[in-house]
């Protein structure tokens, strides 16, 4: 041996009961703990991990609509599996994979492949029909088994692909509220939706035609009850089947409404004038001369229709003047403009039951003058439908900020924090409304009698991957709120690159894309949600106010 | 040949040998629950005859010649063990398994009792100044080791080692080296962690139940289900649920049907054999031999443990079987090599 350093104490075979000794007292000490344990698991019946295995039995709870019409439900069906180590030759498996083409009408060799496996466990197809079972049990085989799974079945299936997602099969949520709430619906939990299942289709379907009439490429709509927060409709297009993962691609998979971050154009401008005016920095007296493009460096702000002469707030709206928002803007400053952003919640994710909301991207190009005069009316900056839905609400609802969501909530919904004047919110509503009258093209559009609309248009260029402007290619927006004397409602609907058509004398601006469809979707809320007209808005107001008081009179 | 046996019997740790037929008899109760097919069940049987009949011829023999089976087995083991990586014969994702004649081989299974038996001689010569043998156990050793982790095995390559390094202790390792020792094997097992997709998946399993197999949960329900008595053999339901229950998870059987009475019996057993082989070691003076039975008791008692701790969900499923009884040809014969060499080791020899 090495004479260095013993590798071996050299007596300890002499001596070896210590070591011997020590090994036995190691051997039993580390035995000993299986006694502990089977006790524990067999007389005291404690487990941790046994608990997961109750879980699993829980069925997976429902989703309803506003309602309670069933959206997501899960139906136990058996699917088929087999022990290939049981199937005893490959003459064997010849013959049942031969019985179940029958069966199942899969290709045998497809089965057979399977049967071949080198493996205790394969599926051979999952959710059979009850039939096929029945036939299985039939063909006695030992090999073959069948377990009871869950199938998660949607009855509106693309309806309201986007709000209620998808699973994957073996039940876990994968999207939508699927995915956002799949904790609650994993524990057997039914969740009740704040959608309106007969709005979102007939919205859906309206939007679809819109598309299909101007060849677009895509489009959305949101249905936003301001009183409560409630979404009751949205409907992002193209959508899938989610019970048919054939349809899951990514396009289909993208819910514009809350995933897309889009330039918002001509709808800002609301925005630019709500924030001048809650700042004190302009007031509705002043006029701005608009007759001149503003020309910095090598950029141009230019009007869509030019007006030669000055304008006050109200009608630099009505006319949807870019100079005039620019000008605006450019008084408020950039400080201002972000702190302003920052109160609607365009730096933040929006906090919904549905975890694909993102973060608006905002400005991402160097936020100069030229860019807080272009932010003004909604060019450089870029927040979500839902971002933008949702500070339109905080706009006219005297200015509380709102929260949206996709449960159904009791109506005594508290109103967060106030983020804009009351005076500021009754200008803005008013200038919404002066759109719908004294607009040439957008007014006589969306007219309904006895419904005080307002809104806004906005015809933003669309960006190409790379962050440039497609000539000739815009995106339609228009943003509805009604009535417009106590707003309940904000609808915004969005068109992506319509094609010029002959019969609307080649016009792809909002005012005949977008507007149009807000007017459909708003007849249909009056048909579903059964919304009474205000006949002449005095009277009522008046009528309205006095029957209140009576109530009240006899209440107390 | 009366007189033979009576020979035979009176020299043999008796004891012993009626634990080992006892856990023999167990194995073939509960291999009649489990398979609904009577193949298996014939199979068994057979298996379980022949390792019987291992064991007594083994424990007949003398220890030179035993030496000289190990050698003869432990160099074809070496030869089908580096065979084996070149085929193309996978099982759950590992080539441990040599198929010839339509059965299916194990081999790193019998190089445990040839090997554990030859490093008790070598070590032996070793200690007493023969520099080569020191050479040749390491060398074989890390060689085996190395073979059976590349299959991947690596319960199999713990349980080696660890038998092997309790050779080592009872020889005298000094305690610096028993530290060292000890480093590597928690070095080894990182490594196999990070390098074997299936041990790290196990370990995952193991620390994340949530993502976590049900083949623990059935095993533990089963358990459970079992109570004090159990519901008596071929009336367990919860077994036909679990995946290797006629291997990995018979303990789990034997706690659904035999109950928790003749669990403990079963484990008193099982410690029973490993301590009474250690304590014959006081008895005897021949350091190879002493060595050679450390390692073979260890291995055995050490064995049955990581069963039974996975079974249990103590530790990581290891893929390992409880020797003596499980199903499979390979565990059971090398079960019976290792018993037959223990009590041909253990035998009291005339002065």
């Amino acid at each position: 041996m090495s004479k260095k350093f013993k590798i071996f104490d050299s007596d300890a075979l002499k001596n070896i009961h210590k070591r011997i000794f020590f090994s036995i007292i190691i051997f039993s000490l580390v035995y000993f703990i299986i006694f502990f344990r089977i006790a524990d698991i067999m007389i005291f019946k404690k487990s941790l991990q046994i608990n997961r295995n109750i879980e699993q039995t829980i069925e997976r709870g429902k989703i309803f609509d506003r309602n309670n019409i069933i959206l997501a439900s899960s139906i136990k069906t058996y699917s088929l599996a087999v022990n290939p180590q049981q199937i005893q030759d490959a003459n064997c498996s010849y013959t049942i994979s031969e019985k179940l083409e029958k069966i199942l009408s899969f290709p045998k060799t497809k089965i057979n492949r399977e049967l071949l496996r080198n493996k205790k466990f394969v599926w051979i197809k999952r959710n059979i029909s009850p039939q096929e079972h029945q036939e299985i049990i039939k063909l006695g085989e030992i090999g073959l088994m069948t377990r009871l799974e869950e199938n998660r079945i949607y009855s509106q299936g693309k309806n309201t692909s986007h709000v209620v997602g998808y699973t994957d099969i073996d039940g876990a949520g994968q999207g939508g509220i699927e995915k956002g709430l799949d904790s609650q619906l994993s524990q057997g939990e039914n969740i009740h939706l704040s959608i309106d299942s007969r709005l979102q289709e007939s919205i859906r379907y309206e939007l679809i035609k819109t598309i299909k009439k101007y060849s677009a490429h895509s489009g959305l709509a949101i249905v936003l009850d301001i009183e409560s927060g409630e979404i009751l409709s949205m409907n992002s297009y193209p959508d899938f089947d989610p019970n048919n993962n054939n349809t899951f691609g990514s396009d289909n998979l993208f819910n514009k409404a809350i995933q897309g971050n889009y330039e918002m154009g001509s709808t800002f401008k609301p925005i630019t004038i709500a924030m001048g005016i809650d700042e004190n920095i302009i007031n509705p007296e002043m006029l701005f001369d608009v007759s001149k493009p503003i020309q910095i460096g090598k950029y141009t702000i230019n009007d869509f229709h030019p007006f030669g002469g000055k304008l006050d707030l109200k009608n630099i709206i009505v006319k949807s003047s870019n100079i005039g928002a620019a000008k605006i803007a450019h008084l408020i400053g950039k400080n201002n403009q972000q702190k302003f952003f920052e109160k609607l919640g365009f730096y933040k994710k929006i906090n919904l039951e549905i975890d694909e909301t993102t973060m608006p991207s905002g400005n991402v190009n160097n936020w100069g003058k030229l860019e807080t005069m272009t932010i003004g009316y909604g060019h450089g900056f870029a927040v979500t439908p839902l971002h933008l839905t949702q500070a339109y609400a905080s706009m006219v609802n005297d200015g509380f900020k709102i929260k949206p969501t996709l449960l159904l909530k009791d109506k005594s919904s508290l109103l967060l924090k106030k983020i804009i004047k009351t005076s500021t919110s009754e200008l803005v509503r008013q200038y919404l409304r002066a759109v719908i009258l004294e607009t040439e093209y957008t007014g006589p559009r969306i007219k309904i009698e006895g419904y005080e609309i307002g809104g806004k248009t906005g015809t933003p260029e669309l960006i190409d991957k790379s962050g440039k402007y497609i000539k000739n290619a815009n995106r339609t927006a228009f943003i509805g709120v009604f009535p417009m004397s106590k707003p309940k409602y904000v609808i915004l609907a969005i068109i992506d690159d319509p094609k010029k058509i002959k019969e609307e004398n080649y016009s792809i601006t909002a005012a005949t894309v977008a507007v149009p469809l807000v007017k459909n979707i708003i007849l249909q809320m009056i048909k579903i949600l059964g919304i009474a007209p205000i006949l002449n808005d005095d009277i009522f107001q008046a009528s309205i106010d006095k029957y209140i008081l009576t109530d009240k009179n006899v209440t107390f | 040949m009366i007189k033979y046996l009576n020979n035979w019997w009176r020299e043999i740790d008796q004891i012993n040998f009626l634990i080992i037929i006892f856990l023999i008899a167990i194995g073939i109760i509960l291999s009649f629950s489990i398979n609904k097919s009577l193949l298996f069940t014939n199979r068994h049987l057979a298996y379980a005859l022949i390792a019987i009949f291992i064991i007594v011829f083994l424990s007949f023999l003398d220890v030179k010649i035993l030496r000289r089976i190990a050698l003869v087995g432990i160099l074809i083991s070496i030869i089908v063990l580096m065979i084996i990586l070149f085929l193309d014969y996978e099982v759950n994702g590992s080539k441990r398994w040599l198929r010839l004649f339509g059965i299916s081989f194990q081999p790193s299974e019998f190089v445990k009792p040839f090997f554990l038996l030859l490093s008790g001689w070598f070590l032996s010569k070793g200690i007493q100044g023969q520099k080569i043998s020191m050479y040749i156990v390491f060398v074989t050793f890390f060689l085996l080791s190395g073979l059976i982790i590349l299959q991947p095995d690596f319960g199999m390559t713990m349980l080696f080692s660890i038998s092997f390094f309790c050779q080592l202790f009872i020889a005298g390792l000094s305690l610096m080296l028993v530290s060292v020792a000890i480093v590597c094997l928690l070095l080894l097992s990182i490594f196999s962690y990070f390098i074997f997709d299936h041990v790290k998946k196990r370990f995952d399993i193991f620390f994340e139940p949530s993502t976590g197999t049900d083949q623990i949960d059935k095993s533990l329900k089963a358990f459970k289900s079992g109570g004090l008595l159990g519901k008596k053999p071929g009336q367990g339901i919860l077994k036909e649920e679990i995946p290797d229950a006629h291997t990995d998870f018979i303990f789990a059987v034997a706690g659904e049907e035999l109950g928790f009475i003749m669990c403990c019996f079963i484990v008193v057993l099982i410690l029973i054999l490993v301590i009474r082989s250690l304590l014959n070691l006081l008895k005897i003076e021949e350091p190879d031999i002493i060595i050679a039975i450390v390692g073979l008791a260890s291995c055995f008692g050490l064995q049955a443990l990581i069963n039974i701790f996975s079974s249990l969900a103590l530790i990581p499923t290891k893929g390992m079987t409880l020797p003596l009884i499980s199903y499979g040809g390979s565990s059971m014969v090398s079960s019976a090599i290792l018993f037959g060499f223990l009590l041909s080791l253990t035998r009291k020899r005339k002065k």
